[in-house]
């Protein structure tokens, strides 16, 4: 699966992306919004994870440029008060400290194996 | 404030009180002396009171040796054939013949006030019904004069103390509600800033098992976490009671607590477990945040219970109870400080935790409207809840 990992932690990045790498993912980082619109525009993929307060273009539209395009999404928020992956209304959402299952757990929500991911409404 | 108040017009209200039963009594006395006369002040005890040829002053008040001279009053004699005699009239804000018609209807009166000033007595004399009425405005108007006195300065020193303790609470609470804001901000801060760097180095581990394999040392990183996770955790919920954030239906509390046991029911299995949950009880709770605070109180069972706990949901008169109960080392006594962040008790000492749940509990509860206490007696420590 080809995913767009945006965070604007490079930590984040350096982490998940060889977490995902050894999932046997195909992994393309993204640090603040232009860059991911950039690749948005340029690059196909099967699924964007991006942290929900990534800096210089909002998310909401960064998500919806990715909906467009029919490429599956799961939202990393920083909510005060909520962690884990419980609790929340919204569809492909994560919520921090989360541990790498819960991760994994949710990009088979937004990407069942097998099946295209793209097209979800995650707003 | 309050208690300032109350006691202030207790002593106001006293002081009046003893104030106008002296007056009444006072009255009463000149009532009775003019009865003793057949409706006529005379009393020999004036003459010997008058002014003493040394300049000395008899007595104040009703023997007064003015008094023959001053009192106001009047008395009317009715006879039982209809007929009425005017005994005495010494008043000058009345003709007779009101003052007349005045006493005709206290006749069947004993003694009392009337028209807010007249001290009246009503009395048998040789087959005849006496009514003497005599004015005390003079001696009234001090006593009310007290009263306005009073209730004025009552009002004033009331105002006074508020304004007082507007400007300065602002100087004395400033520096609590300071402290109390920097804390929850703090308590904000650390939760939301931890939060990334926790994912990071949840993966860190990770990817670090993966790599070399799972050892002694990153099995206890793993746990670590897993402890810092669930402090963040605890954090967080903080933070949104902090913030007051509830969404509160009616919840059935029965269904709740019940649940919530079902979850603990097999790490509590080693204790001798005595559950009674009265059936249909509901109120209106946030079901999440309430649940969340269930966990925590079998949680605390699960972690501090010896040999036996209980848990009780019951109602009394109108209030909800929930009592949870489990047998301690710690010596009887309120233990109420258990509710602050951070504070541990002495038996918590090689347990896990922070000191947060209870908190958390008490927090849960206080935005329900709820009450909640803990203690310890003869062995058992109790969390007692009163919705």
């Amino acid at each position: 699966m080809k995913i767009l990992l945006a965070d604007q932690h490079r930590d984040m990045l350096l982490m998940y992306r060889a977490l995902l790498e050894q999932r046997g993912d195909e992994i393309v980082t993204a640090f603040d919004g232009t860059q991911v619109a950039d690749y948005l525009q340029d690059t196909s993929f099967d699924l964007m994870i991006i942290n929900a307060d990534i800096p210089r273009v909002q998310s909401s539209q960064l998500l919806k440029m990715a909906r467009d395009r029919r490429i599956g999404t799961v939202k990393m928020v920083n909510a005060p008060g909520v962690s884990g992956t419980t609790d929340h209304t919204e569809q492909h959402v994560i919520l921090f400290p989360f541990f790498p299952e819960e991760l994994f757990a949710k990009i088979e929500e937004a990407c069942p194996s097998g099946k295209a991911c793209g097209g979800v409404d995650d707003e | 404030m309050a208690a300032i108040f109350v006691l202030l017009t207790v002593l106001m209200g006293v002081i009046n009180v003893i104030d106008f039963t002296l007056a009444s009594q006072d009255a009463d006395r000149l009532t009775q002396i003019i009865a003793e006369g057949r409706g006529l002040f005379v009393d020999n005890r004036f003459d010997s009171d008058r002014i003493k040829p040394d300049g000395m002053r008899g007595p104040m008040g009703p023997t007064s040796p003015e008094m023959p001279d001053s009192l106001r009053y009047f008395t009317f004699a009715f006879g039982s054939d209809g007929s009425v005699q005017t005994v005495s009239f010494h008043l000058t804000a009345m003709t007779e013949e009101d003052a007349r018609q005045w006493a005709a209807s206290l006749r069947q009166e004993n003694t009392g006030w009337t028209r807010l000033s007249y001290r009246y007595r009503t009395y048998e004399r040789d087959g005849a019904t006496y009514v003497t009425v005599i004015d005390q405005g003079r001696e009234l108007i001090s006593a009310y004069r007290i009263l306005i006195i009073s209730a004025v300065g009552e009002a004033v020193f009331l105002l006074i103390s508020f304004g007082v303790l507007i400007v300065l609470s602002g100087k004395l609470l400033d520096p609590i509600e300071k402290a109390d804001r920097r804390q929850k901000q703090f308590i904000a801060e650390v939760e939301h800033n931890f939060k990334v760097p926790l994912t990071v180095l949840n993966a860190g581990t990770e990817l670090l098992e993966r790599q070399h394999g799972a050892t002694e040392v990153s099995r206890s990183m793993r746990g670590q976490l897993r402890k810092l996770n669930a402090l963040v955790g605890d954090l967080g919920r903080l933070t949104l009671l902090d913030e007051g954030k509830t969404d509160r239906t009616a919840a059935d509390l029965s269904s709740l607590v019940q649940s919530a046991y079902d979850q603990y029911k097999e790490r509590l299995s080693v204790l001798t477990y005595q559950l009674e949950i009265s059936s249909g009880i509901t109120y209106e709770a946030d079901a999440a945040a309430f649940t969340a605070a269930l966990h925590e109180l079998f949680e605390n069972q699960v972690k501090f219970g010896r040999s036996c706990a209980s848990c009780r949901l019951f109602t009394e008169g109108n209030r909800i109870l929930l009592i949870f109960a489990n047998d301690t080392a710690l010596p009887s006594g309120q233990y109420d400080q258990v509710f602050d962040r951070f504070t541990r008790l002495s038996n918590a000492e090689g347990i896990d935790g922070a000191g947060l749940g209870l908190a958390q509990v008490c927090g849960v509860i206080r935005s329900h409207n709820g009450r909640i206490e803990a203690y310890a007696e003869n062995g058992i420590f109790t969390v007692r809840i009163s919705l």
